[in-house]
């Protein structure tokens, strides 16, 4: 990835060079336009009346128009990056925490016809950042985007009551994971001179490097020699082993666009291909069991994809009393290694009709099928294993919106909405034939005076047959945003949101009979609130508080091996998800070539899980969670003089896990100080 | 095949259609003509006449940092009067300036100049570009650029920020400087002017890079319109998560259902309290559609605690290709064991 930077900005500096070249060797560029037309106030009425305005810049005289010469701007930093850490790397979980020399730059350079943008950003050699432009007039763009980042993963470890058994296994307990991720995004369009053709290529590039825990049920060695686990209910071994990791997901999309008389139109095609480049399998020894002998196999198998999209779109002016466009999207997904095929057709047409200023009518339509086509059997360590029909389904959603300006002040929409799923196969999957979703919204904006703006929304969804437990038979939600302008100096923003879901009748299966039983209430709880002061003229206080949660009661169904009962109904087991956030940000412009920035943020939140039956008591403390997170920083630019500056910026990150783990009380626990010193020169 | 088919016979009629139609009919059309009502909104005075920017500045220099900026932009770019393409300069979108720059000359603005004042123009002539309502300010933008072949408006009259009133210039800042787009770092800023709630959910213990900066709102959503819910930029859920998370693509050969065709079902991509995202922890998620493992031996007695740390703690502890795999569980089955 270096290589294809270093390459990206020597090609720009080239062409900027070159362009340079070009016009002090006394080439100016130049095209026609219209020539200089005096001020002519007293001539009356205006050629143009009912015509485009701009349609007088349509001129046969072959006036050349010269670009204006615009000085590039550039700008150069560097300085270096100190990152300590003590505990876990949840605090700052998307920072690569090793010290780092810091290295920036910028460039904007206008030799026209030709516009370049440079900005490249190296924070250390797992974050990146690059964004290069080039523009020929207006025939030929180029964009391309990089970004790198580093992502800390945890290091779960299994709750173990009794450490002497052979329950779990966990070599890689002393693992530090992560992995980085390069994202490289580009784009290169091709335009016909003086006329709106385009040829259209893009791409992009996603790598996943690094390590990563794999969790699963395998088998642990015996002190004694041989193994312990069967990878069923018989020998039950949870493993935690590391995983190398080095994926690559390549994007590529080509096709064109234009004008087609009254319609536009474009067709694209994309290819899309992922392979994991190293350890695409896992394999362990596994004690006999069932069907399967003792032996060697594999198992977490990520594999190869691939797809390939073609898409067709069609639109009307976007002007107009109506206005209309189309799109098909036909897509084929392959899975290289189990030879399953997927088909998509995505289909939309949508339209806005806008009778009058005060009356906008909005209608979508969509259609999706999606079909499989699988092998009858796989062929697994010599094993042939049936499989069963995939699930393919059709679904079409019909939706119409009318919004109302009731008048100045007072806008109304109201959505009606209708969806339907068909899908074969659904039996085996113990999923409905069919389901049925409607919807209905009504929202207002009113801003009854010039400083008060308030939204409100209801919206009520009714499900036929809905196809799992999580989907309600009705849900209703509510929600109201207040932003008010209090004065030159004091704005408020207030918000929340409420819903409420209700379901009857889950269904479960129990020793291959599926049975229905049991409701679910859901309901999730969101609170905003922000408020911004203006301190003097130098300074601005913003505090914000949020407020998430989220309850669900719901009856759950375990299995049960006594005589007495099948399985074991829990009535009204309940969940609580919850999380509150404080942040205070202060901004203070010292003087005119000093800034400060002082940031505090408090975050708080749990989950919690709440089995009602006597029997799955003990359960909730193997999954109840409880963080808090404090995250302070302060940060300063000094300009210098002469396009000079200094900033320095301190970011403290204190993660901690409120349940411990007995035998490590800190795990989970960590803490990190981030401290950037850059030293900035600008030239314009 | 047969969709292929299918695709293959609309483009083929449609590109001929539209062939036959030719480039000559576009020509040779009326100009484009705003909805009606908005029209004068966006033609300016009748009484004034257009000056070219040359003249609009000629005296004034106030704007002249404005006027370089846009000559540098890419519609400054755009100036060949032989391509039929609008040239785009200051009176396309304020009007026909004549009235504004009446009676200004260099010498008057010397002369306020000397005397501490500041040279205005007449801008009440010229259209008052804050106060249209936003399809009229939008409408300033589509003229021309319904022209152009600008597909990722393709679906901008029915998206979300059309409907709600979003103009153009609530994000495209045509003057602050050359880029009249927002530079890929501050597009989330920009989105969370008005998106305070998601912004909220940002900050939850998991969650995407997106307040780090490390990615963009626009890598999963489309602000100009889409055919995906919620302006994604793909068609599903899937598709757009499949941009990255592609190991996750499939098909498998066993599949979780169809749920795995919204990724939404158990994950919220903006952040949650869960681990990876998830809107429930294991194992109540999953235990909201499957029956949990025992919790009763035969003899009656509950299972012991290391029993239930075993099946209780996180069901993807076992279950550990839950997204789709490839392999047979012991039993033959799909049970993402392996």
């Amino acid at each position: 990835m270096k290589k294809q930077i270093i390459t990206v900005i020597a090609i720009l500096l080239l062409c900027v060079s070159l362009a340079y070249a070009d016009e002090t060797a006394g080439v100016t560029n130049t095209i026609a336009s219209a020539p200089e037309v005096a001020p002519s106030s007293s001539e009356g009425g205006s050629s143009n009346a009912q015509a485009s305005p701009s349609a007088k810049g349509h001129d046969d005289t072959g006036t050349v128009y010269k670009f204006p010469s615009i000085e590039p701007e550039y700008g150069l930093s560097i300085g270096y990056s100190l990152r300590g850490l003590n505990g876990d790397a949840r605090a700052s979980e998307f920072e690569y925490l090793h010290n780092s020399i810091v290295f920036s730059g910028e460039l904007r350079a206008l030799p026209f016809p030709h516009r370049i943008y440079l900005d490249y950003d190296y924070l250390n050699r797992k974050d990146t950042f690059v964004d290069a432009n080039y523009a020929y007039k207006d025939l030929v763009l180029f964009r391309w985007l990089f970004r790198s980042l580093y992502h800390n993963l945890d290091n779960t470890a299994m709750y173990d009551p009794t450490p002497a058994t052979v329950n779990t296994w966990r070599p890689d307990a002393s693992e530090k994971y992560g992995i980085g991720e390069d994202m490289s995004n580009w784009s290169l369009r091709l335009k016909t001179p003086d006329f709106p053709f385009h040829i259209i290529l893009s791409g992009q590039n996603t790598d996943k490097e690094g390590t990563r825990q794999v969790r699963y049920m395998g088998s642990a060695p015996l002190s004694s020699g041989g193994y312990y686990g069967s990878g069923n209910f018989n020998e039950v071994v949870r493993a935690t082993s590391l995983r190398d990791v080095n994926w690559h997901t390549s994007i590529i999309n080509y096709g064109f666009n234009s004008h087609l008389g009254p319609v536009e139109v474009e067709v694209l095609r994309t290819e899309r291909k992922f392979e994991s480049k190293n350890e695409r399998v896992l394999n362990d020894w596994y004690n006999a069991s069932g069907g399967n002998s003792a032996g060697y196999y594999d198992h977490n198998l990520v594999p190869s994809f691939e797809s390939s999209s073609t898409s067709l779109k069609l639109h009307s002016s976007y002007t107009g009393k109506l206005v209309m466009s189309g799109t098909l999207i036909q897509t084929e997904q392959k899975n290289n290694d189990a030879g399953v095929k997927s088909e998509y057709l995505n289909g939309s047409a949508n339209a806005v009709y806008m009778p009058y200023t005060w009356m906008t009518l909005y209608v979508r339509y969509r259609h999706s099928d999606y079909d499989v086509t699988a092998p009858a059997t796989i062929l697994y360590s010599s094993l042939t294993y049936a499989l069963a029909p995939a699930v393919t389904a059709t679904n079409d959603v019909v939706a119409g919106v009318l919004k109302v300006r009731a008048s100045k002040h007072l806008t109304f929409n109201a959505e009606l909405k209708s969806s339907a799923v068909q899908r074969t196969n659904a039996a085996e999957a113990k999923l409905p034939e069919e389901t049925v979703k409607n919807s209905a919204m009504l929202s207002l904006v009113s801003r009854p005076c010039k400083t008060v703006k308030v939204e409100a929304k209801y919206s009520r969804l009714d499900v036929s047959a809905p196809a799992y437990n999580t989907e309600p038979d009705t849900a209703n939600k509510g929600a109201i945003s207040v932003s008010w302008k209090m004065g030159e100096r004091v704005s408020a923003l207030a918000s929340m949101d409420y819903s409420k879901d209700k379901r009857d009748g889950l269904l479960f299966e129990d020793a291959g009979v599926s049975f229905s039983t049991g409701n679910r209430d859901s309901e999730s709880y969101h609170t905003l609130g922000i408020l911004t002061f203006l301190l003097g003229n130098r300074a601005t206080l913003s505090t914000s508080y949020s407020h998430n949660e989220s309850k669900i009661t719901q009856t759950l169904v375990y299995d049960d091996f006594s005589t007495l009962a099948a399985y074991i109904l829990d009535d009204r087991a309940k969940y609580l998800n919850r999380a509150d956030t404080f942040s205070l940000d202060l901004g203070y412009k010292k003087s005119r070539r000093l800034f400060l920035d002082a940031s505090a943020s408090w975050r708080k939140s749990k989950v919690n899980f709440y089995p009602g039956s006597e029997y799955a008591s003990g359960i909730s403390t193997f999954s109840d969670m409880r963080f808090t997170e404090k995250i302070y920083t302060l940060s300063g630019i000094y300009d210098i003089r002469g396009g000079w500056n200094l900033e320095m910026s301190y970011k403290f990150d204190r993660f901690d896990n409120l349940i411990d783990d007995p035998s490590n009380p800190n795990a989970s626990d960590g803490t990190t100080h981030i401290v950037v010193m850059k030293l900035t020169k600008r030239w314009q | 095949m047969r969709y292929r088919a299918v695709l293959l016979l609309a483009s083929t009629v449609f590109i001929t259609m539209g062939l036959f139609a030719g480039c000559e009919t576009l020509k040779s059309s009326k100009p484009i003509m705003p909805v009606k009502e908005y029209e004068k909104m966006i033609v300016g005075r009748f009484d004034a006449n257009y000056i070219g920017a040359e003249n609009c500045l000629k005296s004034c220099h106030a704007h002249d940092k404005i006027k370089k900026d846009f000559e540098a932009s890419t519609m400054g770019a755009q100036m060949s009067s032989k391509s039929g393409m609008p040239v785009v300069d200051c009176e396309s979108c304020h009007g026909p300036g004549s009235l504004a720059v009446e009676g200004i000359t260099e010498e008057k603005v010397a002369e306020d100049e000397k005397a501490g004042k500041h040279t205005a123009c007449k801008y009440d002539t010229l259209i008052n570009l804050k106060t249209l309502p936003s399809p009229a300010q939008s409408l300033i933008c589509l003229k021309c650029h319904t022209a152009n072949a600008t597909f990722n408006l393709h679906n901008w009259n029915t998206g979300a920020h059309a409907s709600a009133d979003v103009s153009c210039s609530d994000c495209h800042k045509i003057h602050a400087g050359p880029d009249l787009i927002v530079r890929a770092r501050e597009v989330n800023v920009m989105c969370f002017r008005c998106h305070e709630q998601t912004k909220a959910e940002f900050t939850l213990p998991s969650h995407h890079a997106v307040l780090e900066k490390k990615v963009i709102c626009t890598d999963c959503h489309d602000p100009h319109g889409s055919i995906g819910e919620g302006l994604l930029r793909k068609e599903s859920i899937k598709e757009t998560c499949a941009q990255c998370h592609t190991d996750k693509q499939g098909p498998f050969a066993f599949e979780h259902g169809d749920i795995m065709e919204e990724c939404a079902s158990c994950h919220n991509p903006h952040g949650s309290v869960n681990n990876n995202m998830l809107k429930v922890g294991e194992p109540f998620l999953c235990l909201q559609c499957h029956e949990g493992h025992w919790v009763r031996q035969a003899g009656g007695a509950a299972v012991s605690k290391e029993m239930k740390a075993t099946y209780y703690t996180m069901c993807t502890d076992c279950h550990s290709t839950i997204h789709g795999t490839n392999l047979p569980s012991p039993s033959g089955k799909g049970r993402f064991i392996k």
